[in-house]
């Protein structure tokens, strides 16, 4: 694949905050590149810094191999759609969409059929000649978008586009989003802190931590093998469950498996049900298991008592654990499970393995 | 929101409505009714019973209303088209910095206000014989110009503030340059309070006396409306005032009518109703 857009040791301070810190990252020409994280990672900084709204501290942006970071905003080819769609209230949607079409200084005739191309893609054709302000939100994003999207430019940047919306019209618009994407082969990065938008859209998703990437890979990848306890902590719609163990004789070592790796089949696990709630169709059972103590050919551990247990090593590491299995369990009895797979990791929470049974 | 309001508000306003009316009032009956009713006897007449446009035709044959009419017109418009000229770009720019930066240097601008106007006039007036700007309506403007200035950056500061910051992002990233972002997005945006700052500064220079007085002293030629106002007032031609203060109320009058909608508080402070 081409490399389209490469950041190489961009830096971006205010003040005293690092923002990014040593940020390194290629973009794949045609990918669609889902930036996730916590708030306050950076994540809109990225783009900005990339659209040129703001400058770098140091480093260098390179689009298909030549170095932007200089450029004004309207000298890079990039379009950019605003958490809050920023439309000109002033004019109306098919001014809107016509803007940078007339900043192109492309021919009347022009505009005029692309404009009415995309609008009728993203089914705003009949509001085109309305004033932007007294468009719902569903239409205000669609109007936001078909302004990126009626460019031909070499990469787009969508920061949050879909956070306004309420949940069905997102689900609809997200897939909406990818077939676009797809058909056109635009190169895609979108910023986001919904996870399922980052699954369900993502051919590679970066995970943002301290101004720099912490994983990058699928979504699926992020999902199974985390690498470390805080993507472990951070990715999914529940955290990975961390328990303290020792493994292979080497003490300060972490445990961590999903909820849904549970196999009853098997035994090695003892907890006691603190509490069991049903899902949407499994039974979510928080229990609360001893220290892991890991030998050659899987851990095993049984529900001890507090007391017992050894200090937590990582932040991360919970008294409890939350599973998923398929019967009720009352609160206080003891349940035995083993899991189908769980990672490894050290002490300071990377990973060292991934242990399939 | 319904609001009962109650009867003693109208009767409040009403007698605050004659308190402000009554001087208009009085110059309406001098300049029209003859003078053998007003300045003939003891009680003045209150009602306009007799009308006569005599007075006005005479007070223009007898002194040039015409000229100053004109001076003070072009002071208000170079006062009022120089102050947008400068507040706009220096409201972009300082609605740029942070507020903790930008309050101050505000503060800064208004220095000028605090003075009296005097203090400021005479060093003016020495400098600006030296320019050869004494007696000329833009001497006069320039004067002048110090006074709405401030006001008008902090309009127009305001109005720049209210817009999102992002309009400009992405026209940036729309493809405009600097100067098309702003023709053609920031400006239509805060037009309000461009208008606003262009009717204040025009308002307050059309009768602006201080510095008129002391840059373009009582030269009959060369002096802007309110000066030869208070020529006539000194030299007791009371008909002749009042006929001059009348006209010059005139287009006061037609400017606030038209613009009032815009003359609220919201746009004072800069704001702008989306």
């Amino acid at each position: 694949m081409n490399v389209k857009m490469q950041y190489v040791n961009v830096y971006k301070y205010y003040r005293n905050t690092k923002v990014l810190n040593k940020f390194n990252l290629e973009i794949y020409d045609g990918e669609f590149l889902v930036i996730l994280g916590p708030s306050g990672t950076g994540k809109t900084t990225l783009l900005r810094v990339t659209a040129g709204i703001e400058d770098l501290t140091a480093g260098k942006i390179l689009m298909e191999g030549r170095d932007i970071s200089k450029n004004p905003p309207n000298k890079r080819d990039i379009a950019m759609v605003f958490q809050n769609y920023a439309l000109y209230p002033n004019m109306t949607a098919f001014q809107n969409i016509a803007f940078p079409l007339k900043m192109a200084k492309k021919s009347k005739g022009e505009i005029k059929r692309k404009v009415e191309e995309i609008a009728e893609t993203l089914k705003i054709a009949e509001v085109l000649q309305k004033n932007v302000t007294l468009l719902s939100g569903g239409q205000k994003q669609r109007v936001a978008l078909a302004r990126a999207l009626v460019r031909d430019p070499k990469i787009f940047l969508l920061d949050e586009p879909l956070s306004n919306l309420d949940a069905r019209v997102r689900v609809v618009a997200r897939s909406e989003l990818k077939k676009i994407q797809k058909e056109l082969g635009h190169t895609f990065v979108y910023v986001t802190h919904d996870q399922s938008e980052a699954g369900s859209l993502a051919d590679r998703v970066a995970v943002l931590r301290n101004g720099g990437i912490e994983q990058i890979g699928t979504y699926e990848e992020l999902l199974n093998e985390p690498k470390s306890t805080w993507v472990g902590d951070f990715i999914g719609d529940y955290p990975m469950n961390f328990t303290s163990g020792e493994y292979v004789g080497r003490s300060g070592t972490i445990i961590g498996f999903r909820d849904s790796w549970v196999n009853m089949d098997s035994d090695t696990l003892t907890g006691t049900v603190q509490l069991c709630t049903l899902g949407e169709d499994t039974y979510h059972v928080q229990c609360r298991l001893g220290n892991a103590a890991v030998a050659e050919g899987g851990f095993s551990l049984d529900d001890i008592d507090e007391s017992e247990m050894t200090q937590p090593t990582n932040n991360f590491v919970k008294s409890s654990v939350s599973i998923r299995v398929s019967e009720k369990y009352n609160i206080g009895a003891r349940i035995k499970f083993g899991l189908s797979k769980y990672n490894v990791y050290d002490s300071n929470g990377n990973l060292i393995e991934t242990v399939k049974n | 929101m319904p609001s009962k309001t109650s009867p003693g508000i109208y009767v409040a306003v009403l007698i605050l409505a004659v308190i402000f009316f009554y001087p208009l009032w009085v110059l309406i009956i001098i300049a029209f009714v003859p003078t053998k009713y007003t300045f003939g006897v003891m009680y003045p007449i209150q009602l306009p019973l007799i009308i006569t446009l005599q007075n006005v035709i005479n007070s223009f044959r007898e002194v040039d209303l015409v000229g100053p009419m004109i001076r003070s017109l072009e002071v208000a418009f170079i006062v009022g088209l120089l102050a947008l000229g400068l507040g706009v770009p220096a409201g972009y720019g300082i609605a740029k910095l942070t507020a903790r930066i930008s309050n101050k240097l505000i503060a800064f601008l208004f220095i000028i206000n605090m003075m009296p106007g005097l203090v400021i006039a005479i060093p003016i007036s020495l400098y600006f014989y030296s320019l050869h700007l004494t007696n000329t309506v833009l001497g006069v403007a320039l004067a002048q110009e110090l006074v709405v200035l401030p006001l008008t950056v902090f309009i127009i500061m305001g109005g720049f503030r209210s817009l999102p910051r992002d309009l400009e992002n992405q026209a940036r990233v729309d493809g405009a340059s600097l100067g098309s972002t702003f023709v053609r997005v920031l400006i239509p945006l805060i037009r309000v309070p461009i208008l606003v700052a262009f009717i204040l500064s025009w308002m307050t220079s059309w009768d602006e006396f201080t510095y008129a007085f002391i840059v373009a002293p009582i030269v009959p030629t060369h002096s802007t409306f309110p000066v030869t106002l208070y020529n006539y007032v000194s030299r007791n031609l009371p008909l002749q005032s009042a006929t001059f203060a009348l006209i010059a109320t005139v287009p006061i009058i037609i400017m606030v009518a038209v613009f009032q909608k815009y003359l609220k508080g919201q746009y004072l402070s800069g704001g702008l109703v989306g």
